[in-house]
């Protein structure tokens, strides 16, 4: 396990470059994010350790950062002060763009997987915005009327994207449906549907709503989603059925969970970050021979352990909440990146904690 | 619109928000109820006992109890009784008098309560004449005991005309028994219904509570953030005062608009709702934070002063006076005579009492003192401060039972308990200890409240104005203000000619 402190700044963020095995992009903010700057830091991983190649430093906090598709050197950032940054890692100190439209915090930038040429952001302004890096305002707003604390393009298609937000709700855009009353808007799921009633298990009663903090597009299957946030449950959709609940349910966090993020290796690997400190690994049950641990006892069943699914090991180093956690697209599978609220960056092999 | 939705960056507005989340299972409750429509007699069911005493005072000739009981007569008699009258009916007193008056003994004696006096009911409304002039064709004594009291036997007994003889044969005893099976039949959902829900709710609440628990409140803490935007939200998140004028003072002066307010009740006679003011400005004041600013608590000394100069109950008037004069030895102690430096900065306040509508007139100070205001202005509001510390222990209430060794050492979890211990706070961009409290007066900080000389007051002429005013005759200037002039001092607002 590799380690580097970032100083003075507690992590919210991590991205593994898509371009480089070795370099990694974390989010930080003083007083935990409460006040205060803001700091990107890019990390190299050497045979020495990790070592910070750059940082750049901004006036308020930052709570995301991803890393352009189109260009390997830049990478941006979501601010605290409602502002979208890109900033050029071969240049110094000051960044090459920055987008003021948002009016609160933004909490989430996604750079298009497919169409190489968008990105969009998420606030708690209750909207998305779609922008093109070379164009100096936003291309679309996508109302949510809710604070978005999500949202990201679908790998599998240039003009889809997700959000999910305060209010409980997994949305669905399309940006090829025409701009009507409906702002593109083509699903809204509630992911606080209880899982369908089914044998050996008391049908659960009303789930309350709860603010959904995480969402991640299946790498694999095109139409599954992970959401996950206050309530301490992550749960798959599929949103060819969006009236059906969730399809798992995976219960055992012991605080709200902060980030989900799908393998980029295994279709039904999920790996998040909660507040109780710990990051897990996480089977949706979904793969061959992996479920079936609750069948054994068909009538103690929690009516909200759903799907087969189950946790397959945690890592409980970090010593703060737990906010970030990403996957390494390159080499072996299961190595990942973790970053939390004890100023630590974190880079390990999942495998090693997989029972 | 999505402030409200996303919440703010201070956390009590979010908890607002976690706590309303409850929403559906209250209006089960509720709908589960009879339908007020229903009105008068299933609505009071339950409330039999507690209605009786209420009644009595009523007849007794006190405040009547709330007027609609009639509007929801049982059809059948409504709509021969004359509503506009009732529901004009003025403030209670006169309407009791009404009734009192109003004679219906020599016909059915037994109707009557034993403390209704019999009197003369020529002044009484028409539809009393009315209703004095039927035929009293009722069998009285059957109501006597009747849960209603003597009001609905009397308005039974009234209306039993001719034309409702059939009404009239069914209406003794077994119209009570109807009545009683009624009662009976709701005591028995209520049991249900109160109990039982009540039970029902709490365990559903604690559910949801331990569903939801923690990290709602952890996660309301990332709203904890004080954006710039968000603290212009600040004040339009605040219940109950809508004036934006009387907002910024409240952000900027707390105890100048707690005074404003606490005189404005007390000027209006209202104390009860000025005791909360006035046990605001007490806690202020013994935590020292009134006299921070000498000006200020200046302004406030004369303010009291002048709202307890006029017409107030006793007990405010004490509790006022002993803490102007404990403000005073505060001030006195805190800026003695020739310390250098107090800040007086009166004229501000006036700017924005002006401002806010409560003064037609200024003190003549004219020269602006820009540099200090523009420091006031830096100063964070207080309230500000105050959430984030509410909001801070309240998380830590809600990881209080987490014992893990990395909780206990958490650094994140021990900032949350410096803030609500108020050890550190948020200044601009910064966290900082409080006692390197920022100080924008050349003054020692205040982080130890200053002794108090209990006899300074003994030291000085009684009548105080500031200790070391450097305006003399300021303090004698008093604009015109909300004040009521003394012709108008038999006026009361609360007379039933008001309502």
């Amino acid at each position: 396990m590799l380690e580097y402190r970032t100083q003075g700044y507690n992590g919210y963020s991590v991205k593994y470059s898509p371009f480089f095995d070795s370099r990694i992009a974390v989010a930080a903010s003083a007083n935990f994010g409460l006040v205060g700057n803001g700091r990107v830091y890019v990390l190299g991983l050497t045979p020495g350790g990790i070592v910070a190649d750059k940082f750049f430093d901004t006036q308020d906090s930052l709570f995301d950062v991803a890393w352009s598709e189109s260009h390997e050197n830049q990478l941006l950032t979501a601010g605290g002060d409602g502002s979208v940054k890109l900033f050029d890692i071969s240049l110094s100190e000051f960044p090459v763009q920055s987008w003021q439209e948002h009016a609160r915090e933004v909490f989430a930038v996604h750079w298009n997987l497919v169409a190489k040429d968008t990105f969009l952001s998420s606030s708690w302004d209750g909207t998305i915005k779609i922008w093109n890096p070379t164009a100096s305002a936003s291309l679309a707003t996508l109302p949510t009327h809710s604070c978005t604390y999500s949202a990201a393009f679908s790998p599998h298609s240039p003009s889809i994207l997700s959000s999910v937000s305060s209010d409980s709700h997994l949305r669905i855009f399309d940006l090829r449906t025409p701009a009507s009353a409906s702002n593109h808007l083509t699903l809204n799921m509630p992911i606080h549907t209880p899982p369908k009633p089914r044998m050996g298990a008391a049908a659960s009663v009303g789930v309350p709503p709860s603010e959904a903090l995480t969402h991640d597009w299946n790498k694999y299957r095109d139409t599954i989603l992970a959401t996950a946030g206050v309530d301490r449950l992550i749960r798959t959709f599929d949103i060819r059925a969006p009236n059906a609940g969730p399809i798992a349910v995976l219960p055992g966090h012991e605080y709200a969970v902060r980030r989900v993020t799908w393998s980029p290796h295994l279709s039904d690997i999920l790996l998040s970050a909660s507040y109780d400190m710990t990051c897990r690994v996480w089977t949706d049950g979904s793969a061959m021979g992996v479920g079936g641990l609750k069948q054994e006892n068909m009538v103690q069943q929690d009516p909200m352990v759903f799907g087969g699914g189950r946790e397959m090991g945690r890592m409980g180093r970090h010593t703060e909440f737990a906010t970030g956690v990403d996957w390494c697209l390159f080499g072996a599978e299961g190595w990942c990146a973790s970053t939390g609220w004890d100023e630590r960056v974190l880079v390990w092999d999942c495998r090693a904690i997989m029972q | 619109m999505t402030d409200a939705l996303c919440g703010p960056s201070n956390a009590l507005q979010s908890f607002q928000k976690h706590t309303s989340v409850d929403r559906t299972l209250q209006q089960d409750r509720l709908t589960s109820r009879q339908s007020p429509t229903q009105g008068f007699r299933s609505s009071l069911g339950p409330n039999v006992g507690a209605l009786d005493p209420e009644f009595d005072a009523f007849q007794a000739g006190h405040a009547g109890p709330p007027q609609p009981a009639f509007q929801h007569f049982p059809p059948h008699l409504a709509q021969h009784a004359p509503p506009p009258h009732f529901a004009q009916a003025p403030a209670g007193p006169d309407w009791a008098s009404d009734f009192q008056r109003l004679n219906i003994a020599p016909a059915h004696p037994t109707h009557m309560q034993q403390h209704h006096h019999p009197q003369a009911s020529s002044a009484a409304a028409s539809w009393h004449q009315d209703f004095l002039n039927q035929p009293s064709s009722m069998q009285a004594p059957s109501y006597a005991g009747h849960s209603f009291g003597g009001m609905a036997g009397a308005g039974m007994g009234a209306y039993g005309r001719p034309t409702y003889q059939g009404f009239g044969a069914m209406n003794g005893a077994p119209m009570q028994q109807v009545a009683n099976g009624k009662q009976r039949a709701e005591e028995g959902v209520p049991k249900f219904d109160d109990a039982a829900f009540e039970r029902a709710f709490e365990l559903a609440q604690q559910d949801m509570f331990e569903q939801a628990d923690l990290l709602t409140a952890l996660e309301e803490l990332n709203k904890m953030r004080l954006s710039r935007s968000a603290r212009e939200d600040l004040s339009q998140g605040s219940v109950g005062e809508t004036d934006p004028v009387l907002l910024r003072i409240r952000e900027k002066r707390p105890q100048v608009y707690i005074t404003i307010k606490l005189r404005s009740e007390i000027d209006l006679g209202k104390s009860a709702e000025a005791l909360p003011y006035l046990q605001d400005l007490e806690d202020l004041e013994s935590r020292g934070a009134l006299t921070t600013d000498a000006s200020e608590a200046k302004w406030c000394v004369d303010t009291l002063q002048k709202s307890i100069n006029r017409e107030a109950p006793q007990e405010i008037k004490s509790r006022v006076e002993s803490l102007i004069k404990s403000i005073n030895e505060r001030l006195m102690s805190s800026y003695p005579l020739l310390a250098t430096g107090v800040p007086i900065r009166q004229e501000n306040i006036w700017d924005e009492l002006r401002a806010a509508g409560y003064t037609t007139d200024r003190s003549p100070l004219q020269h602006a003192d820009e540099q200090s205001k523009q420091k006031e202005e830096v100063n964070p509001p207080r309230t500000d401060q105050d959430e984030m510390a509410d909001t801070a222990g309240r998380l830590l209430e809600r990881v209080a039972d987490n014992t893990s060794e990395k909780f206990q050492n958490s650094q994140f979890l021990e900032l949350m308990r410096r803030l609500r211990d108020r050890e550190v706070r948020v200044e601009g961009d910064k966290m900082v200890e409080v006692s390197a409290q920022s100080s924008n007066f050349p003054l020692p900080p205040a982080e130890t409240l200053p002794e108090i000389d209990r006899k300074i007051l003994d030291h000085a002429v009684q009548e105080f104005g500031m200790p070391i005013d450097s305006e003399p005759g300021l303090s004698h200037h008093e604009p015109t203000t909300d004040e009521v002039t003394d012709q108008f001092n038999f006026y009361s607002v609360d007379s039933s000619y008001h309502r």
